[in-house]
């Protein structure tokens, strides 16, 4: 069961997990999504287009 | 999302399009005209090549698209792909209720590359309770014989995934079972429409948290994915500070217009569940550009994220995750959006299980 502290929802740092090797986590769906997370913040994906110039 | 037929040949109890307060469809023609086909085509391709976008994603939905044939959808995506710039990807997919889905027609979705997702409600007793034809038969049948041909080797490129309604009173792992039954490469669980002034039906907004929680157990426990859940996987990623990609949950502008058979250019269109004209925006593709859309009160609420939150959701330890939820779950009569989602202590519940699962296997598989 989960206690008080674990439900104290805040974004997860990765970049505070050592994860040299994400193959060593052998979880695919978290290792797909701390991939797409990386990438992300790697690419930094914007707004829709053209909604900077509307406002 | 372009409406190529505003009829549907089933009657679903939950239908937010002929069901539920708004009844603008009977106003709509059946059929979207050759000349609004081609002119919404001319205003995709004008939006793309005025952003220079990579790619743009147009949605035939309906009522029900395949009610248009073979033919006429045929020529549809021809118009598309005719007007849409070179160097602008157009990716094409169809939302459907899967009766007609035949294989020639199949056949011909797969010629032109576009993807279908189907409407599946779990097992077949959960589906026929809600998704029946208008002589109250139920269309699990044949929805189910359509999904055996798509998931067959040769239709898998175009196999998007199924969508399916919770219906709180069905076992959640038995749901997906039967889903994943089907082999779909990417499956959505969507909240029942509700607001404030319609509440979720059946059980208390918390429930919904517990069953998909239930859910996001079995499917994250195999460890070796046997779908994707798009719900589960943005609620992860925002976690982990990504964004989301759809406009259920997160704070990520939306990116959906949606042209009606007669031109109109409309917001979600799930905001009929609130009231009548909710998704109503006064633009249409003969008159205006999705430049003009964007401009619009309801459209910029859209997109300034936090901002246009109520003082509750901001204050609130989880927006960056649930963004509020669904934009037509807020609705409160008196006082429009700005509200929390009615489902805001299920949607808690469900990201609070989901972080606590993905801290404890960070911490077990990569030990700081």
């Amino acid at each position: 069961m989960a206690g008080p502290d674990d439900y104290v929802t805040d974004l997860i740092d990765i970049a505070s997990v050592p994860l040299t090797d994400l193959r060593s986590l052998d979880h695919p769906i978290l290792t797909r999504a701390l991939q797409r997370a990386a990438e992300e913040a790697r690419d930094s994906v914007g707004v829709v287009a053209g909604f900077q110039a509307a406002i | 999302m372009l409406k190529l037929h505003s009829r549907c040949n089933l009657k679903c109890s939950y239908c937010y399009v002929y069901e539920l307060a708004d009844a603008s469809w009977r106003d709509k023609p059946r059929i979207i005209s050759v000349e609004t086909l081609t002119q919404a085509a001319l205003r995709i391709a004008e939006h793309a090549a005025a952003h220079q976008l990579p790619a743009v994603e147009v949605v035939f939905h309906g009522g029900e698209p395949l009610l248009c044939g073979e033919s006429f959808i045929r020529a549809a995506i021809a118009t598309l792909r005719q007007a849409i710039p070179a160097k602008t990807s157009l990716r094409l997919r169809m939302q459907t209720n899967a009766t007609l889905l035949t294989r020639p027609m199949l056949e011909m979705l797969r010629e032109h590359d576009t993807k279908v997702g189907v409407s599946l409600d779990g097992t077949e007793r959960t589906h026929d309770s809600k998704r029946k034809y208008a002589t109250g038969r139920g269309s699990y049948q044949a929805v189910s014989t359509a999904l055996r041909l798509l998931a067959t080797e040769r239709f898998l490129p175009v196999y998007s995934g199924i969508l399916c309604t919770i219906d709180i009173s069905s076992d959640p792992v038995e749901t997906y079972e039967s889903i994943i039954g089907f082999a779909p490469p990417m499956v959505d669980f969507l909240l029942p429409h509700a607001n404030w002034s319609t509440p979720p039906p059946l059980a208390a907004a918390a429930d919904y948290g517990q069953w998909l929680s239930a859910v996001f157990d079995r499917w994250y426990d195999k460890g070796s994915p046997e779908t994707r859940i798009r719900l589960f996987e943005e609620i992860i990623n925002l976690l982990l500070g990504g964004q989301s990609a759809t406009e259920l949950i997160g704070l990520s502008p939306v990116t959906l217009a949606v042209i009606d058979t007669d031109g109109s250019i409309e917001q979600v269109d799930a905001l009929k569940s609130a009231f009548a004209g909710a998704p109503e925006t006064g633009t249409n593709v003969m008159t205006h550009s999705f430049n003009d859309l964007l401009s619009h009160p309801a459209i910029v609420a859209r997109q300034i994220g936090d901002q246009a939150l109520s003082d509750t959701c901001r204050a609130c330890p989880v927006v960056t995750i649930c963004g509020g939820g669904y934009y037509p779950h807020r609705y409160k009569p008196g006082r429009g959006f700005r509200n929390p989602s009615v489902y805001c202590a299920g949607l808690r519940h469900l990201i609070e299980h989901i972080a606590h699962r993905i801290r404890s296997d960070l911490r077990e598989y990569a030990p700081c």
